[in-house]
């Protein structure tokens, strides 16, 4: 497969997917319908950028709800001082790049473990700065009034902030997948799978790493930029480190690197449990077990199961196929 | 001036000694595992559940409930290990992420037993000021030096003078190698979840009467035991037993200046700064000197 | 080769295959080490003589074939099972633990079994290697190359072998640390009666320690026997030059 039908097999499942729930959200939404669909939508750009960088980078980010508060607080704060609402998703995206990227930086050499350890306590200290910070971001009690793109979620503009955050998630879907089908992505794979082998053919593993937590950083601040311009509220609870550890649950419950298995598990532990109005106690319980079983049986996610499925289909139904390596079998990560 | 100085020392002595318990399992871990387990703090959490429900359900004395609640988390951080760790052995991060998983379930859990409510572990020794000098501590605080000087005296008898010790240590350093010396990995492994169970659960119980105990406390002292064991170097016993009460000491003298709010920020930006420009810890490595 | 009942072979190997993934680098072996006998494996680089010693030990599982000791079948017994009925390897590259002290490396050595053995063989093994002995408490990572080597087959020696299995234990020491070590090994050998099986690059050593030798090439054994017709028979060099 050349390069173009690569990205486009990567990218099309997904997006239409993505397309879909869009539109049954379009027409069959009520308003907690809708609002489900729109926080589905910001999950669902969240853990695309954790499972793009964890895939291909073979590393832990444990720190995606703090570049996600980054956005959101920057974005907010900016608009209250006048900024139009439009220009908060460039804002975001921009805010979520530079703290990834000082992040990386900082982090250059910090690998595995290490990384996993130091991504937590940066999330951590932004959610600390959020709370004391208090001349700037009010504190625990939060910013009130924040300027949205279409007022309160209501009946007349529910298809608008649909259409946005969806529309965003096709976005982000489209740009990560060429990101990942081009050297770029190329290059962060043969980092990943042979540090020594990688450095040994010219490649700064060090640069490849800083961009990669960039784009997963950019990533998530325009989904709090998003946030923000939907919610009209922030409260330095919303970005602790449990959603980080949310973010990366569903993200490995996916399958790391798949982005279909990112919306499918978005949609399955987030956007489902909202939907049938589940407190928040069963869905962090279902997560945990969860999470705990797949990690002994299917490592690799939805997706290693949606493989499998599909071959064991055409052995059984078709009888083809049966001569192929099963792709669940070959690689660990 | 001394009075309030030396009663900030005093505090740092305590909470040090806290981190130091939670660490040491931390750090044991990685030493022997080589796992990273971010849900040793909500062990601790169920551990203050366990002391809470021997204490006002069971209505044991203070000096049981600390027994219960040390035999209960080492008799259940086995168990944890063969649910969930047990199958993930050599993967890198694949116990990192099944620990998170963990964490969430323990929490929730918790919550669906106990509810979410904070809860409080009754001991005598709670209104017991003593005075020392000019400073008066209540006697709760004060039990967690001794008791934690004993328990460190007794990890190190255990690791330097007993053959088990001995595996324990040589296991850290070469795994193969030790398997070809008979050893079980598997034992060992046993052997030190026990360890971190036992002085998880002794944490639990001296720190819960002067804490709130909820589902969701674990989660802030799995952060300041990885700050502990990033400053003492990771799998580093001694590292950990030193860079514990650091911590401590910080945090109380932090929280003298009027900056509380501001601990947590600081000792992280602390863990920040070592891994950037000492990864190995404030002590040279003896533990875990594998490469 | 003579087997009888009362007296079964130390160690025998038959058709044994072994690999790494898709690839076999012990092709199908057989070898036989009779109680009490020094026997040497000597080969090029890559010959899949460290393979062997591994599988042997029970570090990694054969793809076919069987292991018997001392007449029991061992192929699928995990490592410490072995080391009880008395087949120890020293590893290559000596896997010492530098962190721990000569005393508690020694212990380490027999730690699968009861403390009096541990006494008993303490006494045998440093009366053997007495340079160990002014060294007990310190690092073993501070005692010399030679110093290691010794301390490795030391170690190996505490748990009382019936076959000691030896993985190029001449690497990167110097001649008069070779004697030294092959001196006290024939020691040890001459008291209590412990098969070897030696692997050597460095066959010159091998040839004069050792009674039987095989030569190994590619996964197979492409020679065998004597080492004193062997040492005489200028074709060796060969199988090094292929």
């Amino acid at each position: 497969m050349n390069g173009s039908r690569r990205f486009l097999a990567s990218f099309l499942p997904a997006a239409a997917l993505c397309a879909v729930v869009a539109l049954a959200a379009l027409l069959f939404a009520d308003a907690y319908l809708a609002q489900v669909a729109f926080l589905t939508g910001i999950t669902v750009i969240l853990v695309l950028g954790e499972s793009f960088a964890v895939g291909n980078m073979g590393q832990l980010l444990m720190c995606q709800a703090g570049f996600y508060g980054i956005g959101a607080y920057v974005s907010a704060l900016l608009e209250m001082h006048g900024m139009p609402p439009y220009l908060a998703p460039a804002v975001g995206i921009t805010c979520g790049a530079v703290s990834g990227l000082v992040v990386g930086l900082a982090a250059t050499r910090i690998r595995g473990h290490y990384l996993a350890i130091v991504t937590l306590a940066i999330g951590v200290i932004v959610e600390e700065l959020l709370n004391n910070l208090q001349g700037i971001t009010n504190g625990p009690i939060g910013l009130v009034g924040v300027p949205t793109f279409f007022g309160p979620l209501n009946a007349g503009n529910q298809a608008d902030y649909i259409v946005v955050v969806w529309g965003a998630v096709i976005v982000v879907l489209g740009c990560l997948a060429l990101l990942r089908e081009s050297r770029f992505g190329w290059f962060l794979r043969a980092i990943r799978d042979s540090e020594a082998a990688a450095e040994s053919i010219g490649l700064r593993i060090g640069t490849y790493q800083v961009a990669t937590v960039t784009v997963a950083a950019a990533v998530a601040g325009l989904a709090g930029a998003l946030y923000t311009n939907y919610a009209g509220l922030l409260v330095p609870d919303l970005f602790s480190y449990g959603l980080s550890a949310q973010i990366l649950a569903t993200a490995v419950l996916g399958g790391i690197n798949s982005f279909g298995g990112a919306v499918v598990s978005s949609l399955v532990f987030n956007g489902v449990p909202q939907m049938a109005q589940v407190t928040a106690f069963y869905q962090y319980l279902i997560f945990g077990v969860v999470l705990i079983v797949m990690m002994q049986f299917a490592p690799r996610g939805l997706s290693q199961i949606g493989v499998y499925a599909v071959s064991l289909a055409r052995r059984r139904l078709l009888g083809w196929g049966a001569g192929q390596p099963n792709a669940a079998t070959v690689r660990r990560p | 001036m001394l009075a309030f100085l030396s009663s900030l020392f005093i505090n740092g002595l305590v909470t040090g000694s806290m981190f130091m318990l939670v660490a040491l399992g931390v750090t044991l871990f990685y030493g022997v595992l080589r796992i990273i387990n971010l849900a040793h703090g909500d062990v601790f959490m169920v551990g203050a559940y366990m002391a809470f429900y021997a204490g006002t359900y069971l209505h044991l004395p203070y000096w049981a409930v600390v027994i219960v609640t040390m035999m209960g988390c080492a008799v259940l951080y086995p168990i944890l290990d063969l649910l969930v760790f047990r199958r993930l052995r050599g993967s890198e991060l694949g116990p990192l992420i099944t620990s998170v998983g963990l964490s969430m379930a323990l929490e929730s859990l918790v919550q669906g037993i106990f509810t979410a409510n904070a809860q409080a572990v009754p001991s005598p020794y709670l209104n017991n000021l003593v005075n020392i000098g000019t400073v008066s501590v209540p006697l709760q605080s004060l039990l967690m030096i001794p008791l934690t000087l004993v328990v460190v005296a007794a990890l190190y008898v255990f690791l330097r003078r007993t053959r088990t010790g001995l595996m324990v240590r040589a296991v850290a350093m070469e795994p193969r190698v030790s398997q070809l010396m008979g050893v079980r990995p598997e034992y060992v492994y046993g052997v030190v979840f026990v360890l971190a169970g036992l002085l998880v659960g002794l944490a639990a119980a001296t720190m819960a009467p002067e804490l709130y105990v909820t589902p969701t406390m674990g989660v802030e002292l799995t952060v300041d035991a990885y700050i502990v064991v990033v400053i003492g170097g990771f799998g580093n016993v001694e590292g950990a037993i030193v860079a514990a009460f650091i911590l401590g000491l910080i945090n109380s003298f932090v929280s003298g200046l009027g900056l509380a709010d501001w601990a947590t920020t600081i000792a992280l930006a602390l863990l920040v700064g070592f891994m950037m420009v000492r990864p190995s810890g404030l002590v040279a490595e003896r533990l875990g000197v594998r490469q | 080769m003579p087997t009888s009942a009362e007296a079964p072979a130390a160690l025998r190997v038959c058709d044994l295959t072994a690999g790494y993934g898709a690839g076999t680098v012990v092709k199908g072996v057989s070898l036989e080490v009779r109680p009490g006998e020094r026997l040497c494996i000597i080969g090029p680089n890559g010959a899949g003589k460290s393979t062997l010693l591994r599988v042997l030990s029970g570090l990694r599982p054969p793809v076919s074939g069987t292991v018997s000791l001392l007449g029991e079948d061992v192929t699928h017994a995990p490592p410490d099972l072995r080391l009880r009925r008395g087949l120890v390897l020293v590893p290559e590259g000596r896997g010492i633990f530098y962190g721990l002290t000569v005393d508690e490396n020694l212990t380490m050595g027999s730690v699968a079994f009861p403390r009096t053995q541990e006494l008993e063989n303490r006494e045998r093994v440093l009366a053997v290697f007495p340079v160990l002995r002014q060294f007990r408490n310190r690092l073993a990572g501070l005692l010399s190359g030679g110093q290691q080597q010794m301390l490795a087959i030391a170690r190996g020696l505490m748990a009382g072998p019936r076959v000691l299995m030896l993985d190029e234990p001449s690497l990167g020491l110097s001649p008069q640390a070779i004697r030294e070590l092959v001196a006290s090994l024939e020691a040890w050998c001459a008291a209590y009666g412990t098969a070897v099986l030696l692997v050597e690059q460095n066959s010159s050593v091998a040839l004069r320690f050792a009674q039987r030798a095989y030569v190994m090439a590619r996964g197979e054994f492409v020679y065998a026997g004597d080492t004193a017709a062997m040492a005489a028979d200028g074709s060796l060099l060969k199988y090094y030059l292929q």
